[in-house]
């Protein structure tokens, strides 16, 4: 697959994700994606995977839900389009994607903030 | 120590200092994709550069090689510790994701072994076979090289990336056929439910095999039907009744992916299918009360 859809893909999930709206985020989301988080035991999340398109829509949103003022753009992550979570400046989260026929299959989604100094130096 | 000598320490330090410095994207880069960790990483470099101040560099023809080979030699130790304590980590460990926004392949000559998706996978190889894997794919070293750098034979370096190479090759074909598989099974429902002979012909092998598992308490073919156009004349056959307010939910019967039919809140089937490359080749409706309240 290629960078172009790998991106365009990533970019819609983004959007969807920051709109809220659990219905369109799910439809770009592949029914068997999986999304694991990393909160490393700092951060409340998730400690097992989350799977199926509705579910990790619900989740994917209540993780945003949590943090209020928090904003998403599209950013190189590990050489592929992801997504930086910023809350006041501060980076609080990043997000990889796998991407399958024009939808996400996997969600990796770092929140530990030990693993995201790199981000805010 | 006399001016002179102190003059010449210090030159030979800044000369180690700069070669140190032209080398650290690729060493950060080999570190961080053998160990998946930014931290991890700089520890490890920061070691590179306190063993680099104080070794006799008089004998070292080639800064580069000997900083990429304690690199490493160190991250595959580290590996070997953090394996430990990444297995009773909180929740799922998932690698430290770095901004490749200015360098795209982060210090490599290719951007192998860079994805998280690829790093994950490589979490499941040895730390030997790791360093070698992305030292090859991502970093284009010969194989003798390699072999210098973690004391194996050429010849078991060969071994070591290809059954990297192998493995991650696996783990691919594995989520992509499990995906195929998936979407084979959801069409054969609906064009199962549908009664739609064509479609059914369509998504089988020639030689498809219908099997039915009653375990004699319920009504079911106790014969496996064979043959495309009479499992999908079959199948259109009950089509009418058996599929009237039942409920589709996807289930799973021994990894593979399945669907569970309820009526009136009761389970009484769980259906699957296996694929070959000529299409569905095995279709097993099982109605066995016993087995289904095991799945």
């Amino acid at each position: 697959m290629g960078q172009d859809e790998h991106h365009r893909v990533v970019t819609a999930f983004g959007t969807a994700w920051e709109s809220g709206d659990a219905g369109a985020l799910a439809a770009l989301l592949d029914p068997d994606v999986t999304a694991l988080s990393d909160g490393g035991g700092n951060v409340c999340t998730a400690r097992r995977p989350v799977r199926g398109a509705g579910r990790t829509a619900r989740f994917l949103i209540g993780v945003v839900a949590r943090r209020p003022g928090v904003e998403m753009s599209s950013h190189a992550v590990n050489g592929r389009t992801g997504l930086v979570l910023r809350q006041e400046e501060v980076v609080v989260g990043v997000v990889s994607c796998g991407v399958r026929d024009g939808r996400i299959t996997d969600v990796w989604l770092v929140l530990n903030p030990e693993k995201l100094r790199g981000w805010n130096d | 120590m006399a001016d002179d000598a102190q003059d010449t320490w210090t030159t030979d330090l800044r000369e180690a200092e700069a070669a140190f410095r032209a080398a650290r994207p690729r060493l950060f880069g080999i570190a961080y994709r053998i160990l998946g960790s930014v931290s991890e990483a700089d520890d490890v470099l920061q070691e590179v550069w306190i063993r680099w101040q104080t070794y006799d560099r008089s004998g070292v023809r080639n800064a580069e090689a000997f900083l990429a080979t304690t690199t490493t030699r160190l991250a595959i130790n580290v590996l070997q510790s953090a394996r430990v304590r990444r297995e009773s980590y909180v929740g799922p460990w998932l690698p430290e994701p770095v901004d490749t926004s200015a360098d795209p392949a982060l210090g490599a000559e290719r951007g192998e072994a860079l994805e998280v998706a690829t790093l994950m996978l490589l979490e499941r190889l040895t730390p030997t076979e790791r360093a070698s894997y992305v030292l090859r794919e991502a970093f284009d070293y010969p194989y003798d090289e390699i072999a210098e750098i973690i004391g194996h034979s050429p010849a078991s370096v060969r071994q070591l990336v290809s059954r990297a190479r192998r493995h991650l090759a696996d783990e691919r074909r594995a989520s992509v056929a499990t995906a195929e598989h998936k979407r084979f099974l959801t069409a054969f429902v609906a064009a199962a439910r549908a009664g739609n002979v064509a479609v059914l012909e369509e998504l089988f092998a020639q030689d498809v095999i219908s099997y039915s598992d009653g375990g004699g308490a319920v009504r079911a073919s106790k014969i496996p039907v064979v043959g495309r156009e009479r499992v999908a004349k079959y199948i259109r056959a009950f089509a009418g009744t058996f599929w009237t307010g039942v409920s589709v939910e996807p289930a799973e019967v021994n990894g593979l992916a399945a669907v569970r039919l309820s009526k009136d809140g009761t389970v009484f089937a769980v259906v699957t299918v296996t694929v070959s490359a000529q299409g569905i080749d095995r279709v097993w409706w099982m109605m066995n009360p016993a087995k289904i309240m095991a799945a």
